[in-house]
């Protein structure tokens, strides 16, 4: 369990990091509540924000159970490769982080796969708005996660090399954690509090921490490879 | 056009990786499948005339074209030093955008703001509706910021600097970003522990505990040098002074705990403390935070009664109109206000006529006519005419300016309570220096390798955070409600007067009564005086009396002058006119024979006329009387008036224990008989001529309007034409002091309990740092319940 935290930790980083950088595509949505901008007032807005992004967060997760029973059964299959996916889990971890640092676009080849099955689900979004109650705000954020996204995608990926499905629930779950403080911040139209994190100095230092977490991932398969490396 | 930037989101296009997206027939470019899927389901959601919206303004909502020149004025050095910051290269300003209908809109403002050339950064809020921008100097203007949101058809008005206007402001922000630092730090720390912790019981390869503990090391170094200095400076400030503050064992415990950390991870040692620090530094920011906006509350209030006031005027000048900012307003100006401006200044009305709504100063709904010659007050919104007024004074001194300012000084009225708090933490703390010095000297004799963790936690846990925070917590929060409810404490003593009283005296006139008499009838007693005589003779008496019964005898024009005119407080006027000395006031004042009630004039001890005054009363002065007896208020109608006036008042409002005919001094004797007694006795009085009785009183509250304000000394000012607002004043006083006592108990119980069980070694650090947090934040956020107390 313990090789988990890394994991979790780029996620929740990644999060954090990426989210503040995805306000921009994001502001289209505060429009889909049906908020009165003359009566709204930030008081009445919190539930709204917060059992939105709820449902965005639990959406994350059962996508993260899904790829990593799909890793899991790979992993299960052939037990040789468990050593290989932990590297490869280190090194999209990696990615990730300078993803996330650099702002490349890097891992966007994986978006447009998501394009198509956003397709099936829209309908269902469009049902939703405007957003006039908290079950509506629910039902649009569990919707929400679906859409393709680059990072989210990136960081699916490595819930997939948890293979384990509540590995894979965890990063995920910790990744959506990691989004909050942006997302309910912009939707209570108060971006500007978050905008430290859009700060070059700030995404930098972050995201070369995920890399960290990406090199750890990678080391510890390694040092266990090694002779004696538990005593390192 | 050009294909460069996306549709959706306005983010570069990657022309090789170019999406596209069917708008209202239109195939139009975006970035990614996510804002192809967004701007899909805004289409399909009906929605599309978001893209229409925050690309052309609906036509009629935009101004006029000819109006642009209007906001050049904005561009003068005067008016930009006047609402924009910064330093020379660089200038910041917030602008209210008013006609912001849905959240499309700050998204259009904000683009838009981005594409003017030397703008650097603009930032809209949906909910308030305020845009902060920030421009290069020497390429745009406040002026040219301010007329393209005006092409976009909303209405722009800059507002004066908030950092100079209120510095709390600052503050807050800044606390909040340590706050975010903080709980981010949180976030990352506690998963890192939660895997060391599981790494104790499951095993964990020492690499990665090492692993672990260094980013651990890494998260939380911002945290005590980023969030947790104001505690570092404050308990230093403390030291200095010698007056050791709550906020030195907590930097004691922050400090030891770090810098014991950063040992233990050097070392390998067995256990790491990042989460406990993290934690601690977090709670104790979230508290001070909550405790810090229930100050800073009441200020938002007088801050929005300041932004009421127009940022221009017209100044009329001869033939001349020119437009100047309102800060340049001066004595003597006359300016020109048209219908659906807010008046600028308190002064007179000179040309025009006009009803004004002064809702804002008054709680009067009903708009109030005004004709030359009539008074204007600041921040009343002028409903009707275009008229011209002569300013008398501005700014700080206005009426609005009084009531901003002395809801300033409500907020730092500091109660004698809690100066006595914060005397007791501060010898609590040097308590728990002592009891942890003690408890680590024992513990590193029979286990010094505990004795760190169990100082730590025994700073940790007793840490008067809860103690210090419950008396203050509660009279901040207290103010802030009076204030809502329009009653401005200047004297925070009077709230624990108003708990804990028994007794309530108001003054009639003016107080019970709406203030504003009339002559019901007049009886004429020596017959070679005719009505109309008497009447010239009485108005002419009363032009030098304050006294709200004068205003029943003003006449527009009268053409008799008295001269050498004196006030016998509480009695009556006396003048001369036509060289003859004249009388107007109570029967024994003026010499009547009989007394029969009203209001006697006369000459040489013989009574002329008799005038039968009466007044309405206030709407509902019954029904708070009512309300103090359920509450267990015994209310008294104390008054200079005829015991026949004060009867008939008396019944009206079921009140048993009135005094008629009382002078000042009678009625401060009646108060001190009360008090000697063992009562504290609260008066309730119009706070002008009153004032003596007033301040002889335990806590006094004034009803007070208008100029009147700044002139008032009473402990709580009822700014309003309603009475209710002293029974709820007493409602919530006891919430208050109730709240306090809870507060007090808790804090003294959780320190009680805690220390002997941290100083025992039974509470791990990080389990002190929960327990010291939750016991800080339940105070806070019991004192915060007093913002909904009095809510009928």
């Amino acid at each position: 369990m313990t090789e988990l935290w890394p994991l979790l930790s780029a996620a929740l980083l990644a999060g954090l990091v990426g989210s503040a950088h995805c306000l921009g595509m994001c502001a289209g949505i505060s429009g889909l509540f049906a908020v009165n901008a003359e009566a709204a007032s930030m008081r009445a807005s919190v539930p709204t924000a917060v059992v939105y992004n709820a449902g965005r967060v639990i959406t994350y997760a059962v996508l993260g159970i899904i790829v990593a029973a799909f890793g899991s059964v790979i992993v299960k299959a052939s037990p040789d490769l468990a050593v290989g996916i932990r590297m490869l889990s280190g090194i999209i971890i990696i990615l990730v982080g300078l993803k996330v640092a650099f702002d490349l676009r890097i891992l966007n080849v994986i978006e447009r796969m998501g394009g198509t099955l956003w397709a099936r689900i829209a309908p269902v979004a469009t049902r939703l708005v405007p957003v006039t109650s908290l079950p509506k705000a629910l039902g649009l954020g569990l919707v929400w996660g679906w859409l393709p996204c680059g990072l989210v995608y990136s960081v699916l990926m490595i819930a997939a090399t948890s293979a384990s499905p509540i590995g894979g629930a965890a990063t995920m779950f910790a990744f959506g954690i990691g989004t909050m403080p942006a997302m309910v911040l912009s939707g209570l139209g108060a971006a500007r509090l978050s905008s430290f994190m859009q700060r070059r100095g700030t995404r930098i230092g972050l995201g070369l921490l995920v890399v960290a977490m990406g090199l750890a991932t990678i080391a510890m398969p390694l040092g266990k490879l090694l002779p004696g490396g538990h005593h390192m | 056009m050009s294909h460069s930037a996306c549709f959706h989101c306005a983010l570069p296009v990657d022309p090789r990786d170019t999406y596209f997206v069917d708008i209202d027939g239109q195939q139009q470019p975006v970035c990614c499948p996510g804002c192809k899927a967004v701007a899909e389901l805004i289409r399909d959601t009906g929605m599309s005339n978001y893209y229409a919206l925050r690309e052309t303004p609906e036509p009629g909502v935009g101004r006029p074209a000819d109006d642009a020149a209007e906001w050049q004025i904005y561009d003068s050095a005067d008016m930009t030093a006047a609402f924009a910051e910064g330093d020379d290269a660089t200038a910041e300003a917030t602008i209210y955008v008013g006609g912001m209908y849905c959240a499309a809109c700050s998204w259009l403002i904000e683009t838009s703001m981005a594409r003017v050339a030397g703008v650097e950064s603009a930032d809209i809020n949906p909910v308030t509706h305020r845009l902060r921008v920030r421009w290069r100097r020497d390429e745009v203007g406040l002026g040219g910021v301010l007329a393209t949101l005006a092409n976009l058809g909303y209405d722009p008005q800059p507002l004066a600097p908030e950092s100079a206007a209120r510095p709390e402001l600052l503050e807050q922000r800044a606390a909040l970003k340590r706050l975010l630092v903080a709980s981010l730090g949180m976030m990352q720390v506690m998963m890192f522990a939660i895997g060391l912790y599981a790494g104790d019981f499951q095993g964990m390869e020492p690499s990665m505990q090492r692993f672990l503990r260094w980013v651990s090391f890494a998260v939380t170094t911002p945290v005590v040098f980023y969030s947790a200095r104001p505690f570092f400076t404050s308990a230093w400030r403390g030291l200095l002074a010698r007056s050791p503050g709550m906020d030195l064992p907590v930097s004691i415990a922050v400090g030891s705990a770090y810098a014991g950390s950063i040992y233990a991870t050097l070392t390998n040692a067995t256990a790491v403390w990042y989460d406990s620090v993290v934690m601690f530094v977090f709670f104790l920011t979230l508290g001070r935070f909550l405790e810090m906006r229930a100050r800073h509350r009441s200020i938002d209030r007088s801050v929005a009664l300041s932004n009421v006031l127009p940022n221009t005027v017209t100044l009329v000048d001869g033939d001349d109109r020119r437009t100047i900012p309102s800060n340049q307003l001066v004595a003597g100006n006359v300016v020109l206000v048209r219908p659906g401006e807010s008046i600028p200044a308190d002064g007179v009305l000179v040309d025009g006529n006009t009803s004004v709504d002064e809702a804002l100063l008054t709680g009067e709904a009903t708009p109030k006519a005004k004709a030359p010659g009539d008074e204007l007050v600041a921040g009343s919104i002028n409903l009707d005419g275009v008229i011209r007024m002569q300013v008398e004074t501005t700014g700080a001194d206005t009426t609005l300016g009084t009531i901003s300012r002395l809801s300033e000084r409500a907020r730092y009225a500091r109660p004698a309570y809690v100066q006595l708090a914060d005397r007791v933490a501060s010898y609590i703390v040097i308590a728990i220096l002592v009891v942890a010095a003690v408890v680590g000297t024992y513990w590193a004799i029979a286990a010094p390798d505990r004795a760190f963790v169990i100082t730590l936690s025994v700073l940790v846990v007793t840490c008067p955070c809860a103690l210090a925070l419950a008396t203050p917590a509660a009279f901040a929060a207290a103010g802030t409600r009076l204030a809502q409810l329009r009653l401005l404490v200047t004297n925070g003593n009077a709230i624990e007067v108003l708990a804990r009283t028994r007794r309530i005296l108001f003054d009639k006139t003016g107080t019970v009564t709406q203030g504003s008499p009339a002559i019901d009838s007049i009886e004429i007693l020596d017959e070679g005086y005719a009505e109309q005589e008497v009447r010239q003779v009485a108005a002419a008496l009363e032009t030098v009396s304050t006294h709200p019964i004068a205003r029943a005898f003003a006449l527009p024009q009268n053409d008799r002058v008295a001269t050498d005119q004196q006030v016998a407080v509480g009695r009556g006027v006396a003048g001369t006119i036509a060289g003859q000395e004249w009388r107007l006031g109570r029967a024994d004042y003026v010499g009547a024979d009989t007394d029969e009630g009203g209001i006697y004039l006369g000459f040489d001890g013989q009574a002329v006329a008799r005038f039968q005054v009466s007044d309405q009363l206030r709407e509902d002065s019954a029904k708070t009387i009512e309300r103090l007896g359920e509450l267990g208020l015994a209310s008294g109608l104390i008054s200079g008036d005829s015991v026949a006036a004060v009867e008939q008042t008396a019944v009206r409002l079921g009140i048993a224990d009135y005094h008629a005919d009382c002078s000042p001094e009678q009625k401060l004797d009646l108060i001190r008989s009360l008090q000697d007694s063992g009562e504290a006795v609260v008066m309730v009085g119009d706070g002008i001529n009153d004032a003596p009785v007033l301040a002889g009183a335990d806590a006094s509250i004034a009803l007070a309007h208008g100029a009147e304000l700044a002139q008032t000394s009473a402990d709580i000012l009822l700014v309003g034409n309603t009475l209710m607002p002293v029974a709820t004043a007493v409602d919530i006083a006891r919430g208050t002091l109730r709240v306090v006592r809870q507060n007090l108990a808790w804090a003294i119980g959780y320190n009680s309990l805690a220390l002997p069980l941290a100083a025992l070694g039974y509470v791990p650090p990080w389990a002190a740092a929960i327990g010291m947090s939750a016991s800080s934040l339940i105070v806070v956020l019991n004192a915060l319940r007093i913002n909904r107390f009095g809510a009928s």
